[in-house]
């Protein structure tokens, strides 16, 4: 979903259609690498400079120094290098790290990709209702889900263990679920990565040229044969790419395994990072060369990410997106399917909401059943804060300003890549994807370190410009996947008939691309509400949104006013869900991936 | 229950501000025929509330608990219609932010307060704190605070041992009275114990080293702390392990912070808590931020909040022994049967300045290396 797809099968045929010919003279290939790069890809490659580049930089700067940058008694020194690569202490997070965002991404990659053949290719009852509540989870702060699990399955005091133990008559040893464990951590991640892969092998699914399939069911091959045989091989390019994908989010997410795995047998590296960042003592420059560390392999990541992208488009035939793929009749399995469904939506969707809402009206964190007590205390605490109404205005405020600006941003970075394309296309296509290869600690880190000087300090803009560099990839990817799609013949008819570049851009390029760029919108409108990593750390006493809120409450433990805000934030992002979805007409699902 | 509190909170904070009030008045009058002069005290004060107010709002950067916070500077508000924004993060995470804004003359706080004495003797040394002495800063016991830059006027708050009553028997509970320490390593507390962490705070780091380095080490040692490791304990920083406590996930929880376990007590939640007898004890440090964004209104702040009745309000919200000499302690957890007051004679407050504990404890030294060997902890 995020990333650019080079748009090689469409655009780079050395003969080109008829359209290409007019643009790119005779032996114009060579050439075009040389190309004198346009104005536009010379602002958007300055932005990214600004918003990704800079970041970054200071990010690889900051662990070459004693303390933080901009302190004192800073002075240029080896040590966090050195300690974080070479003195083996953290070898063993890397490599837990390492298992840890293979297997979460293995497995999102299995479930994702038969829920998205389930939903794509088999008459399963309810799939409308299954296809929305796939994309549910996405909607929910990881960190707001991962506390949820944690009150319904610790193993101690879960809401499940504690009254099952009552229920049952056992006594207090009797232990049915443990979140609180690698493999809980590892599901709790999969609850929220599934959509991801889901979102990614679905649209490559519907994308795909039903006709080979046909074919395949034509030579007498069975069901399971034809998927076997001829789709999986045909999805192998979505699947590989889904796959890094994921896997370069799981390694760099802090929020899931710290709440939920202080006790792990080991602490994930970005875990490592925030604390680098908090416990006493802070060590700044070990944050910062942990930082590197995970760009490292996270870049690793990307470029296989990358280069699985670009065959991901070798099978898919744009102009074969009218016919649609014959349903499979499962007599048993599609039933089996939607009970399936309803289980994942359920874990994922229906059970944190329920006990967020429990939570929010119990006074103290007590999770049997017995004992439990509600009010609307904590409901009227959070309400009362003198803060809370300029928290709601700076949720919205990224809400609206976040995914418009990185929807433009996206659209222009996706135009120079696809369209100009040249060696700055190239420039501009690695910074536009390297956010994704910095956890967003880091990122924010670095904002930090190369703005303190600044007067948006601590404002909500610096939080806007991080965002913004943070989610250009995400929006550079829907723009991209839709740009290709549009006939390059559509605007070069209007460069011929006299039109500028932008004047082509606003009125021929931008209309065709609305459905995708809305998609873009409401995808980047529900992370920048629900956003915490990076905002926790820009944010100052006036600029905090919601998700900040909750996560203090978290980081004092006070659950009850974290649920409450949690709920808020769920307001705030159901409102404009459906505004994009009925004043915008924005649909948020796979097909426009 | 919850709101019982709060209404109360209310109240009694608005007594303070009446208080309060009424203690500026008095002030102003019996200073007004000052010779020789000096301008009047309550011509000083009365002009420091105006460009306070103009100035209108204040910036609070703090690392105790937000809602005891928020409660409390509501009470500033609400005398002089002076908002507080407060920014509260982690003690460490908080101090690395002011270094940071301080260094780069990003002048962001205006009042500055912190648990940890030695972040705050460190931003004193470097110039961000401004030098100002309340009024009533005699009233504030003079080793607990840096004698015109910061009071202790958030109060004391000392390391427990807490329990959660309803998971346990009154042997076992008997047993935690005894000797919280051994008892959180006794066998029969084995997979039911939490610890905060020593990289919490340097303070939750001296509670451990004082065991095991220490004066008690004699009597307890690395092997008391072994022995708390052998029950498997559940590892925490200590706002969470409150909750978790209060939940039920574990039934001891080590060096828990009084300040945050007391308010939960009052408001019914099944905790309790025990003060080792060599525990270790603090008190926050809080002053006003050198070209602080908003001056006046800091050291207004400062002038409330050394007040007797704003110390009483802090007092009543969090529980804490309080510091200002007038203040009585009327703490409704004193009447608990199961409180038992620290013995103060003997709580560590000098690790802040015990060069061998602040080595050890340093990100170069090996205390908490071997803490964490010692704990199988990883992090």
């Amino acid at each position: 979903m995020t990333i650019l797809d080079r748009a090689e099968p469409v655009v780079d045929q050395p003969d080109g259609t008829a359209t290409t010919s007019v643009a790119v003279p005779p032996a114009g290939r060579r050439r075009a690498l040389w190309r004198r790069p346009s104005a536009l890809g010379v602002v958007v490659f300055i932005v990214l400079l600004g918003l990704v580049a800079g970041p970054v930089a200071m990010v690889f700067v900051g662990a070459l120094q004693s303390s933080a940058p901009g302190l004192p008694d800073n002075s240029f020194s080896l040590d966090a290098i050195y300690r974080v690569y070479f003195s083996g202490e953290y070898y063993a997070s890397l490599f837990g790290t390492l298992v840890m965002a293979v297997s979460v991404a293995a497995l999102a990659v299995v479930f994702g990709g038969l829920a998205a053949w389930f939903l794509t290719r088999v008459n399963v009852p309810g799939r409308k209702i299954w296809e929305f509540g796939l994309i549910v989870p996405l909607f929910l702060s990881p960190f707001v889900g991962a506390l949820a699990w944690m009150m319904l399955a610790a193993p101690n005091s879960g809401m499940i263990n504690v009254n099952l133990r009552w229920m049952l008559g056992l006594g207090q040893d009797a232990v049915f679920v443990n979140i609180m464990t690698l493999p809980g951590v590892v599901f709790v991640m999969l609850l929220f990565y599934i959509p991801y892969a889901y979102l990614f092998i679905s649209s490559a699914l519907k994308n795909m040229d039903p006709s080979l399939e046909e074919a395949s069911y034509m030579n007498g091959r069975g069901t399971f044969a034809t998927a076997l045989k001829v789709t999986l091989p045909m999805m192998r390019p979505a699947l590989v790419a889904s796959f890094f994908f994921v896997a370069v989010l799981a390694t760099g997410v802090f929020v899931i395994p710290a709440v939920l795995g202080l006790n792990t047998s080991f602490s994930p590296l970005a875990v490592e990072v925030y604390r680098a960042m908090t416990v006493f003592p802070a060590r700044p420059p070990v944050a910062a060369a942990l930082g590197t560390l995970l760009f490292w392999f996270t870049l690793g990541g990307v470029y296989l990410y990358r280069r699985s992208v670009r065959n991901a488009n070798r099978f898919v035939t744009v102009s074969a997106r009218g016919t649609r793929p014959r349903l499979v009749k499962l007599r048993i399995g599609r039933h089996v399917a939607a009970v399936v469904f309803a289980i994942y939506v359920l874990l994922a969707a229906v059970l944190p909401y329920l006990v967020l809402i429990v939570m929010s009206l119990s006074p103290f964190s007590i999770t049997d059943f017995r004992r439990m007590t509600f009010s609307f205390d904590g409901i009227i605490e959070v309400w009362s804060r003198p803060d809370v109404s300029t928290a709601f205005v700076n949720t919205i405020w990224l809400g609206i300003l976040v995914p418009t600006l990185t929807v433009l941003v996206g659209l222009a970075v996706a135009y120079v890549v696809v369209r100009e394309r040249g060696r700055l296309g190239a420039i501009v296509d690695y910074l536009g994807t390297f956010p994704i290869a910095v956890p967003g600690i880091v990122f924010a880190t670095g904002i930090v370190w190369m703005y303190v000087r600044s007067p948006i300090y601590a404002t909500i803009v610096i939080i806007t410009v991080a965002l913004i560099g943070a989610y250009i990839p995400q929006a550079a990817r829907f723009a991209s996947a839709g740009l290709i799609q549009v006939d390059k013949s559509l605007e070069e008819a209007a460069r011929m008939n006299g039109a500028g570049k932008l004047r082509t851009i606003t009125t021929v390029t931008f209309p065709l691309l609305r459905p995708a760029l809305l998609s873009a919108w409401t995808l980047l409108f529900v992370f920048a509400t629900r956003e915490v990593n990076e905002a926790v750390i820009l944010s100052g006493p006036k600029s905090r949104p919601l998700a900040v809120l909750a996560w203090n409450y978290v980081e004092q433990g006070s659950i009850r006013n974290a649920a409450v805000v949690g709920l808020f934030l769920t307001v705030v992002m159901v409102v404009g869900i459906l505004f994009a979805r009925f004043v915008l007409r924005a649909k948020l699902d796979s097909s426009n991936l | 229950m919850a709101k019982e509190l709060y209404v109360r909170n209310i109240s009694k904070v608005a007594a303070a501000l009446m208080g309060a009030t009424l203690l500026i008045a008095t002030a102003g009058c019996a200073s007004d025929p000052a010779p020789s002069g000096q301008t009047p005290a309550s011509d000083d004060a009365q002009a420091l509330i105006e460009a306070a107010q103009a100035e209108g709002e204040l910036t609070f950067y703090g690392d105790a608990n937000e809602t005891s916070l928020q409660a409390w500077t509501q009470g500033f508000t609400e005398q002089y219609g002076i908002a507080v924004n407060i920014l509260r993060l982690p003690g460490s995470e908080l101090f690395q932010r002011f270094s940071q804004e301080m260094s780069a003359s990003q002048h962001q706080a205006d009042v500055f307060s912190i648990a940890d004495r030695v972040s705050m003797e460190t931003a004193v040394d470097s110039g961000w704190i401004a030098e100002y002495t309340p009024e009533n800063a005699d009233l504030y016991p003079a080793e607990q605070a840096g004698a015109g830059y910061f009071y202790p006027v958030q109060n004391g708050y000392f390391q427990t041992v807490a329990y959660n009553p309803t998971l346990l028997s009154e042997d076992e509970i008997a047993k935690i009275e005894k000797d919280p320490i051994k008892a959180a390593g006794d066998p029969a507390f084995k997979g039911r114990v939490g610890v905060n962490m020593p990289q919490s705070s340097q303070q939750a780091a001296a509670f451990y080293y004082r065991f095991a380095e220490g004066d008690a080490a004699d009597e307890y040692g690395w092997d008391a702390l072994q022995a708390i490791a052998d029950n498997d304990p559940l590892f925490y920083s200590s706002a969470t392990l409150v909750q978790n406590l209060i939940a039920g996930e574990y039934a001891v929880a080590v060096a828990l912070t009084d300040s945050l376990a007391a308010p939960q007590a009052l408001q019914g939640a099944p905790i309790e808590f025990v003060y080792p007898k060599d525990t270790t004890g603090g008190y926050f440090a809080v002053g006003a931020v050198e070209d602080a964004p908003h001056p006046n209104a800091a050291r207004l702040f400062m002038e409330w909040a050394t007040t007797p009745e704003a110390n009483a309000a802090y007092t009543e919200i969090t529980q804490t022994v309080p510091a200002n000499s007038e203040v009585p302690d009327e703490r409704e957890i004193v009447d608990f049967e199961w409180y038992q007051a620290p013995d103060v004679a003997n709580v560590w407050f000098d690790f802040i300045g015990d060069e061998e504990f602040l080595k050890a404890s340093s990100a170069d030294g090996d205390f908490l290396s071997h803490w964490n060997d010692v704990f199988g902890y990883s992090g």
